[in-house]
């Protein structure tokens, strides 16, 4: 059981002959990755290239048309978002998502309700029960927090901080329930130059070696520092895959995103 | 990644926000067991008059953190908790009617008479919001007197049915209709306080401000608005349980469409608030209000418009920690 187990958590995500439309719009066609564990992907483009779409289609948001998306032998089309997330899947999003009226940590402890099991009776009585489950939480959520080296707003309302702060508590949130697979949606979008320094540390020390990690960015010094594999995307079709070296020399690359100064 | 604090707080500047923290949670406690030590006496010194009215007003406040509740966490607006509310009241005085048991063995089934009730009219609107929600309420509202009515060989049709045993025996009636109301609210009011804190509250919440974020993490969209009508419906029957009790007696009177519109005007003077001393101020203008206008004749309707409008705007003016002590502090 054992290795079986441990050949399902190394699976890769393999996407395959992905087609996604809204009424006339093609947003995405016929994309097909591969997404593999112990590597940080990164996921590049114009605006409107697709890429959000096709987070939305890998954590079940949006129902593609056409294609599927297995993470290994398992097929994921017909499982919802929240079965999705109980299979190990994760993201923060592009337009921080976070709720005004739970402190920093509670937002980041709703990142380990799949995996939390305290039922009405707990919420509603101080059962000892649910009382550790939730002091167990509370230290897992800090040492998320803690990773991302935002351990001091624990207790603050998003309300109170700045725009750096509350993506970093949405990262914080995605690899608190240690997801299997990560997806970060333009996760240095409000950075500046010192904190996208640091997000890019703390995002080579989240590569594991059965985590699948894909990111979002236009920020292409941290997109060519930290990633493996990049895939770019263009108009909803795969223009491109390969390392960053191969990306940055990839001369269709350069004309529809990077350009002359950045190749 | 200090650096991604824009303004990191110093240690002791730390410690000293802790400690302000920590003596306003005290003076909190220390307020609520006061005013909580006061309504425990009142009794003793007060009329019959104030007991009785006062019973209702607790029962109200129930009520309105019924309505509350699903504002602050479904944001959702009810026109229609009346009928919870009378689910509760109806359960109560049919169970002692039918099976000669008292409130506190009937307090419990009328809880869950109040939740299925939630459930089964959750569930088929259960991709309605706003609006839309807010006006099918108001058809169940609307309904209500209606189906009390044709169902009176068992509700007693306009007359009702009493409530008569005793909650607490070896108290007066006079007594256990004041008691037995505030310990409810204080019961409700302990309960939430604890919810606030459980990861369904946390879930609901963020179900409430970004759906799609909660569906992500696991969060169904569904079962937040069952488990929130549900609850928000249970609370509701609690209090209609208390109001049969105090007034001993239910009738479709009480539960007609105004009924469900003065508690979501209950709500909103209480500021949506779920803490004991909030709701009890909607309370306490849900119940007086009517009683202290009642000599003004045709200008009830507008006295008691200038007056919502005066709490209402008084209440906003009010300082932001005030108001946040008020409404039990955030969600």
């Amino acid at each position: 059981m054992t290795t079986a187990t441990t050949e399902f958590d190394r699976a890769p995500l393999i996407v395959n002959d992905l087609s996604l439309s809204f009424g006339g719009i093609k947003v995405l066609q016929h994309v097909a990755m591969q997404l593999r564990p112990g590597e940080i992907t990164g996921l590049i483009g114009p605006n409107g290239a697709g890429k959000t779409s096709f987070f939305n289609c890998l954590t079940g948001l949006y129902s593609p048309q056409q294609g599927s998306i297995c993470l290994g032998a398992k097929h994921l089309e017909r499982i919802p978002p929240s079965g999705r997330a109980a299979l190990g899947f994760s993201r923060s999003f592009q337009h921080v998502a976070l709720c005004p009226d739970l402190s920093v940590i509670e937002n980041v402890m709703v990142g380990l309700d799949r995996q939390s099991s305290a039922g009405w009776l707990d919420a509603f009585l101080p059962f000892a029960g649910g009382r550790s489950e939730r002091a167990h939480n509370r230290d897992l959520a800090l040492a998320a927090l803690t990773r991302l080296g935002v351990a001091e707003v624990a207790d603050l309302s998003p309300g109170q901080l700045p725009p750096g702060v509350l993506r970093l508590t949405e990262i914080a949130r995605a690899i608190a329930g240690n997801p299997r697979v990560l997806l970060l949606d333009e996760p240095a979008a409000g950075l500046n130059s010192v904190e996208t320094g640091d997000l890019s540390a703390a995002l080579k020390r989240l590569r594991a070696p059965d985590l699948v990690l894909v990111v979002v960015e236009h920020d292409m010094d941290l997109i060519m520092d930290v990633c493996d594999t990049i895939h770019v995307l263009n108009v909803g079709t795969l223009l491109a895959s390969g390392s960053p070296e191969q990306i940055r020399s990839n001369p269709d690359v350069v004309r529809v995103y990077l350009g002359d100064d950045d190749a | 990644m200090s650096s991604v604090i824009s303004t990191p707080r110093t240690a002791s500047a730390s410690v000293q926000a802790d400690q302000a923290v920590v003596s306003a949670r005290r003076r909190t406690a220390g307020l609520g067991i006061a005013g909580l030590l006061i309504l425990m006496v009142l009794p003793l010194v007060a009329g019959g008059y104030w007991t009785f009215t006062l019973g209702l007003c607790f029962a109200n406040a129930i009520a309105i953190i019924s309505v509350s509740f699903l504002v602050r966490y479904g944001g959702e607006v009810s026109i229609g908790h009346g009928v919870f509310v009378a689910a509760g009241a109806y359960t109560v005085a049919l169970v002692e009617k039918y099976l000669g048991l008292p409130l506190l063995a009937s307090l419990p089934i009328a809880a869950c008479a109040g939740a299925l009730l939630g459930v089964i009219f959750a569930f088929p609107s259960r991709h309605l919001s706003g609006i839309y929600l807010a006006v099918a309420t108001m058809a169940l509202a609307l309904a209500l007197p209606e189906v009390l009515l044709h169902f009176s060989s068992v509700t007693g049709g306009y007359e009702g049915v009493y409530v008569k045993l005793d909650a607490l025996p070896g108290l007066s009636k006079e007594l256990q209709r004041y008691y037995v109301p505030l310990a409810g609210l204080v019961l409700v009011a302990v309960l939430l306080h604890h919810f606030r804190r459980s990861r369904q509250a946390a879930a609901l919440m963020l179900s409430r401000t970004s759906p799609h974020a909660a569906e992500s993490f696991g969060v169904r969209r569904s079962w937040a608005r069952l488990a929130c009508m549900a609850l928000s419906s249970a609370i509701a029957a609690i209090a209609g349980a208390m109001l049969s009790f105090s007034s001993s007696t239910v009738s479709p009177n009480s539960f007609t469409l105004w009924t469900s519109i003065f508690l979501l005007v209950g709500s909103v003077v209480s500021l949506y608030s779920l803490s004991m001393f909030g709701a009890l101020i909607g309370g306490l203008f849900l119940t007086m209000m009517p009683m202290l206008l009642a000599g003004a004749g045709n200008w009830v309707p507008i006295l008691y418009g200038a007056a919502l409008l005066a709490v209402v705007l008084g209440f906003n003016a009010l300082p932001e920690s005030l108001r946040a002590r008020l409404t039990g502090g955030q969600a």
